[in-house]
């Protein structure tokens, strides 16, 4: 069966949203709401923007150094400011989604990235579509974007597309190891407890290596020895004596 | 199983996958196809670390995995082949404009009423021709003359050129992308432009000057307005997606109509550059024959027509 949707029975816009790949497999998309959608946006404006003034000062100052202005004929100059103008207006947009594969400036600045509905790539002519349907979002967009449960404008419905979060994150630490007893919620806690332990306060960070320690060896003494006998830090103690590279 | 066991067992394949993912362009035959063949073990695995282990390192593992997969290995758009432009052209853009001959119809329709009724306003009301021209265009009308000569006489050629093709391309854009407020701007510039053109014809006709300003007009103005027509009739299908009452999901039906909008365009938009250079270069001059410009305007409006209406033959 082809990729596709699964539109959503739900009116809880907190639900996340999946997609069906292939063999009808759901997949949770983390789609970008307004906000960033918002600041992605502005970011991508305001660069348009310095391009536009430096292009415009730049051709000026090539045509007015070289004098090639005089050379090929009367107004090309400006004829050629008109044309790039024109182009960095329709298709500052569409072509930076095309070249970074569904990423922009703003987009890229704020880890953000446009798929197709069923989160496989989005094509040249969905971004060409979802990019020339933009004046309109201009007056309904935000409206569209905030009530969908995908977050989509209207350009977005018409190409078939939505912009997902797409931030490179810490990996995930995963546990070879487990104490006897613990299940799911435990390791859910002891993995996340690993990942952001080099951002936690010091002291913080320790009390909660005890803990998880002694949580551990409550229903599997001994669990961590032979990690003991390698170092005394709380924190290595848990990574080595659960397996986490 | 247990957690540990599911990491251990399985860990060693998902970062294999990881790898082989990462130097996609790297892979022979036999390597792509292993990567689908891991590609649906990686979502099985997913699926069940969701169900029995979720919210856990290997979860989100996975699921950034499924993700970015996903997006990697499969594209919305079939891929580009050779002579997809020639394809294009010959094929899907006719196909298209044929499928929707009826839509295109009702737009040429809505232009020429409007422009009939913009001939019998200006004929009726003789105040209105100050409001369309302008004071100056109308004392320059009574003298003789017409606003299109200093289109050229002031303004070099080369950015008569770009602007003309710019504005036009600009114009019939709006007008498509107009159709996405229901209608709405495409029906308005569509209309406008159609009362536009019949007032400023009965305008010139009345100081009789109708002869001079279809000498401007005829290289390049049968096939401006028939794209005008059809850019407009491209925003008509966008509103047909959004409101058309249909047995498909809206979703579809707008994805549809915004692909055939888009194919029309693609179609309409490249024929809009030559037309700046008609417009430009031929346009304005009087030394060339009324009887030339005529030939040219209808020529390059028949090869447009000839293409856009193409009857293509399909493999039964």
């Amino acid at each position: 069966m082809a990729p596709g949707t699964m539109e959503e029975a739900s009116l809880d816009q907190s639900a996340t949203p999946m997609t069906l790949a292939v063999d009808n497999i759901a997949i949770e998309q983390p789609v970008a709401r307004l906000g960033t959608r918002a600041l992605a946006a502005f970011l991508d404006y305001f660069f348009l923007g310095l391009i536009e003034v430096g292009a415009f000062i730049l051709s000026g100052l090539g045509f007015a150094a070289t004098g090639a202005a005089d050379n090929v004929g009367p107004g090309w100059g400006l004829a050629l400011w008109i044309v790039l103008a024109f182009i960095l207006e329709w298709g500052y947009f569409t072509i930076s989604e095309i070249v970074g594969r569904g990423k922009t400036v703003g987009k890229a600045i704020v880890g953000l990235r446009v798929v197709g509905e069923s989160g496989t790539a989005a094509g040249i002519r969905s971004y060409v579509l979802r990019n020339m349907i933009r004046l309109p979002d201009i007056l309904i967009g935000a409206f569209l974007l905030a009530l969908d449960p995908k977050a989509r404008r209207l350009g977005d419905r018409f190409a078939g597309t939505m912009v997902v979060r797409d931030r490179e994150s810490a990996p995930a630490a995963t546990l070879s190891y487990l104490p006897g007893g613990w299940g799911p919620r435990e390791v859910r806690v002891a993995e996340t407890f690993l990942r952001r332990a080099d951002d936690m306060e010091i002291s913080q960070r320790l009390v909660l290596a005890r803990r998880l320690i002694a949580i551990g060896e409550r229903r599997d003494p001994g669990f961590f020895d032979r990690a003991r006998q390698v170092t005394s830090d709380p924190i290595e103690i848990l990574r080595l004596g659960l397996g986490v590279p | 199983m247990t957690y540990s066991d599911f990491v251990s067992s399985r860990e060693g394949e998902w970062a294999q996958f990881e790898r082989n993912l990462a130097a996609l362009g790297d892979l022979d035959f036999d390597g792509l196809e292993q990567l689908v063949v891991d590609y649906r073990r990686i979502l099985l695995d997913y699926t069940f670390a969701r169900d029995r282990f979720p919210g856990t390192g290997a979860s989100e593992r996975l699921h950034r995995l499924s993700r970015t997969s996903t997006r990697v290995l499969l594209n919305q758009d079939s891929q580009r082949q050779r002579g997809a432009l020639v394809r294009f052209f010959a094929h899907r853009f006719p196909t298209t404009m044929r499928r929707h001959r009826a839509t295109i119809a009702v737009s040429g329709a809505l232009f020429l009423i409007a422009a009939l009724f913009g001939v019998v306003l200006a004929l009726a009301q003789p105040g209105l021709d100050q409001m369309i021209l302008g004071e100056a265009t109308i004392e320059g009308l009574r003298q003789g003359r017409m606003w299109t000569e200093s289109l050229t006489s002031t303004t070099p050629q080369a950015v008569s050129s770009s602007g003309i093709a710019t504005n036009n391309v600009s114009v019939a854009l709006t007008t498509w992308i107009g159709g996405a407020l229901a209608g709405s701007l495409t029906l308005w510039i569509l209309l406008l432009n159609g009362f536009n053109l019949g007032a400023v014809f009965a305008v010139t006709m009345q100081y009789s000057m109708g002869s001079e300003l279809a000498d401007f007009v005829l290289a390049h103005g049968p096939l401006e307005l028939s794209i005008v027509v059809v850019a407009s009739a491209a925003g008509l299908l966008l509103m047909r997606g959004l409101i058309q009452f249909s047995d498909r999901p809206r979703a579809q039906m707008m994805r549809r109509m915004g692909n055939d909008s888009l194919v029309i365009m693609g179609g309409c938009l490249p024929w809009l550059v030559p037309l700046a250079l008609i417009e430009t270069f031929l346009s304005p001059r009087r030394d060339v024959p009324v009887a030339v410009k005529a030939a040219v305007g209808l020529a390059v409006l028949g090869l447009f027509l000839a293409i856009a209406f193409r009857r293509v033959k399909t493999d039964d």
